[in-house]
């Protein structure tokens, strides 16, 4: 039995949005799930489904063994940290930690304890007895954390925590998190839409996209074998190039008539589909100088410099599409040559979207 | 401290901007108080044609009348339940109208349009709502086996001035109140829902803190409605009677200065009156505020 099963959830306002459509997930004990996808895809109400901070309208959720989508939150077993940390404002740090586990009954010597040892964990002692407010936003995220952990839950919830910080603190409070998780093997959910942190911080991505799953997997998979065109533009940034083409025999021909060979393992995939979308990413295309057959003829626009490497916007076949160039090189040529290692084809059936 | 403030070139420009407020406060406030601590040293004949000044004898006659020190007594009782009750009841209904889904905004109006009624409209139907042959409680009250009878009974009449100052001052103090609990942010309820399931406890331990800085502000608006501003009520309603048992200081000064015609003891009462007030003022602001988290 896993740390968590969600058992094709509903959740339908009284608006008629359907912001849930059925999902189900099963959640391993001292797992880091992401839960990733564009505004409106319904990975809040998932997350505060769990919590019980909205009711569902179909499904059951289970913690361990026990169902778990009857109760108050209080009796759930979670906790959770929010986007604006939501810690209570007339409590003193240590009051804000303690507050939990003081209504649960627990003892006042255990709770100083659990609470000296959170703080220690948190590195936020010196600050015990001060006020939300006297405090910056990346020690106010601490304690929302020493909050969660001071609570021992079976499961921790987390909210878009780091979007309220500036991105050096941003990166920074991620590892935190993912050392902090590692240390404490807490199973643990995560809410972002910044493909960054899901990409950094998961054992596995849940994809979600209209409220429905668009592909559950390790970063690793998601990034390389993205199962639908949604997925693969939404992860990885810049995004994938995408071409319309067509399949006639072992070539794929561009709206323009440029026709490029299908590497032969790609072959038997297609399997009937006609009308293909071809999916590269920017940093795995190669430039060459010359305009030749066998290479793809790319119409050069902008460049963009980020110190890294370079982006150099353009088109093929009147499609816009970037590459990611690891040098600085300045390409004056009106057209240049592309090309892309085999293992960079990712094949789409335009029409479903998903991967062939 | 050293100065390192930056000094800006004064012009008179913004004294003229203010001098309209400060002309009001002067003439209605600053003017008419400094008149009443003169006339309280001031014995003045009934026409108003002749003074003498007396010293403090307009103050000795009134802190050796038992009356006054009976208003005063009823003054602070009533003060302090009309207070209470109004805050504690209001606080209910907005805690309660908050957490409605549907048909808030009617819900709402209606609790809240009670505060268009002026006192003394709200005096004179509690007058027919409280009468012995044509009420409609009294006529429940009586029927619960209580004699209810305001026009010869000092309890009776304080129960029914209450009731009516109590209603009538709910409105704001719950209008008051919805707006401070729509102010707390949802997050925070939501964390106190997953840190504490007891709802009372959460209320008392979250809430009702995060709200107290309303609360002090109402408390102080309270104080001082029941002070002043039932004055509307009383005269409509109880007039004082029966036998000046709910006379409260206002209404006295009003009595005794223009139905008396006692000039001199009736301003040495507005200016006990005015220290006191000050002096309760001073002590919520001093004892109370400083529980209070912002």
């Amino acid at each position: 039995m896993g740390a968590l099963t969600l058992t094709s959830i509903e959740k339908t306002y009284p608006n008629g949005h359907r912001a849930v459509k059925g999902l189900s997930l099963d959640i391993e004990p001292g797992e880091f799930v992401v839960l990733v996808g564009p505004s409106g895809c319904g990975k809040s109400t998932i997350l505060r489904s769990i919590a019980g901070l909205e009711s569902l309208t179909g499904g059951e959720i289970h913690i361990g063994d026990r169902r778990v989508d009857t109760e108050p939150p209080a009796k759930r077993d979670i906790a959770m940290v929010f986007q604006n940390y939501a810690l209570y404002p007339h409590m003193t740090v240590y009051k804000n930690l303690a507050y939990g586990l003081k209504n649960r009954g627990v003892e006042a010597t255990e709770i100083d304890r659990k609470v000296r040892e959170a703080a220690d964990l948190l590195q936020i002692n010196d600050y015990l007895d001060r006020k939300p407010q006297q405090l910056s936003g990346g020690q106010r995220q601490r304690v929302a954390m020493g909050r969660a952990i001071v609570r021992d839950p079976q499961l921790f919830l987390f909210d878009e925590p780091l979007s309220n910080l500036d991105a050096k603190l941003r990166a920074h409070m991620r590892l935190e998190i993912k050392k902090l998780q590692r240390k404490l093997s807490a199973t643990s959910i995560f809410v972002t839409h910044d493909q960054v942190e899901a990409m950094t911080l998961a054992d596995r991505i849940v994809v979600l996209n209209g409220g429905e799953i668009e592909q559950v997997g390790t970063p690793r998979d998601v990034y390389h074998r993205p199962a639908s065109l949604f997925v693969a533009s939404f992860m990885g940034a810049p995004a994938m190039n995408f071409f319309s083409t067509r399949v006639d025999g072992g070539d794929l021909v561009l709206t323009d008539g440029q026709r490029l060979t299908l590497p032969a393992e790609q072959r038997p995939a297609l399997n009937g589909v006609t009308d293909i979308t071809l999916g590269v990413r920017p940093e795995q295309i190669a430039v060459t100088e010359t305009v030749r057959d066998g290479l793809v003829t790319f119409d050069v626009g902008m460049g963009e410099e980020l110190g890294v490497s370079q982006l150099l916007h353009g088109q093929v076949a009147d499609a816009e599409v970037v590459l990611n160039l690891p040098k600085f090189e300045r390409h004056d040529e009106p057209q240049l040559g592309l090309s892309w290692p085999e293992d960079a084809w990712h094949l789409f059936d335009s029409r479903s979207g998903q991967r062939l | 401290m050293s100065d390192k403030r930056q000094r800006l070139p004064h012009s008179p420009v913004p004294y003229l901007f203010i001098a309209p407020q400060i002309l009001i406060v002067l003439i209605f406030f600053f003017w008419p108080a400094a008149q009443a601590l003169y006339l309280s040293f001031m014995l003045e004949d009934p026409w108003g044609l002749s003074s003498q000044f007396v010293g403090f004898e307009n103050y000795r006659i009134l802190f050796n009348d038992p009356e006054y020190l009976g208003t005063f007594v009823f003054t602070m009782v009533y003060s302090a339940l009309v207070s209470f009750f109004s805050l504690a009841i209001a606080l209910l209904l907005a805690v309660k109208a908050n957490n409605i889904v549907r048909g808030q905004s009617p819900y709402r109006v209606l609790l809240t349009w009670v505060y268009a009624i002026a006192p003394a409209v709200a005096g004179i139907t509690a007058y027919f709502i409280f009468n012995r042959q044509v009420g409609v409680l009294s006529g429940l009250f009586n029927d619960l086996g209580w004699d209810f009878a305001p026009e010869t009974d000092g309890f009776d009449a304080s129960v029914m001035l209450i009731l009516v100052s109590v209603w009538k001052q709910i409105p704001v103090n719950f209008v008051f109140f919805l707006a401070g609990l729509q102010g707390i942010p949802k997050s925070i309820r939501e964390a106190a829902h997953i840190d504490c399931e007891n709802p009372q406890r959460r209320f008392w331990t979250i809430t009702f803190p995060l709200l107290a800085p309303t609360a002090f502000f109402l408390l102080v608006i309270n104080v001082t409605y029941a002070f002043f501003e039932t004055f509307g009520l009383i005269d409509t309603l109880t007039q004082g009677r029966p036998g000046g048992s709910t006379t409260t200081l206002v209404y006295k000064v009003y009595q005794d200065g223009f139905l008396g015609a006692d000039l001199g003891l009736s301003s040495a009462q507005s200016v006990v009156l005015m220290l006191l007030v000050l002096a309760l003022t001073v002590v919520q602001f001093r004892f109370i505020e400083r529980k209070i988290h912002y």
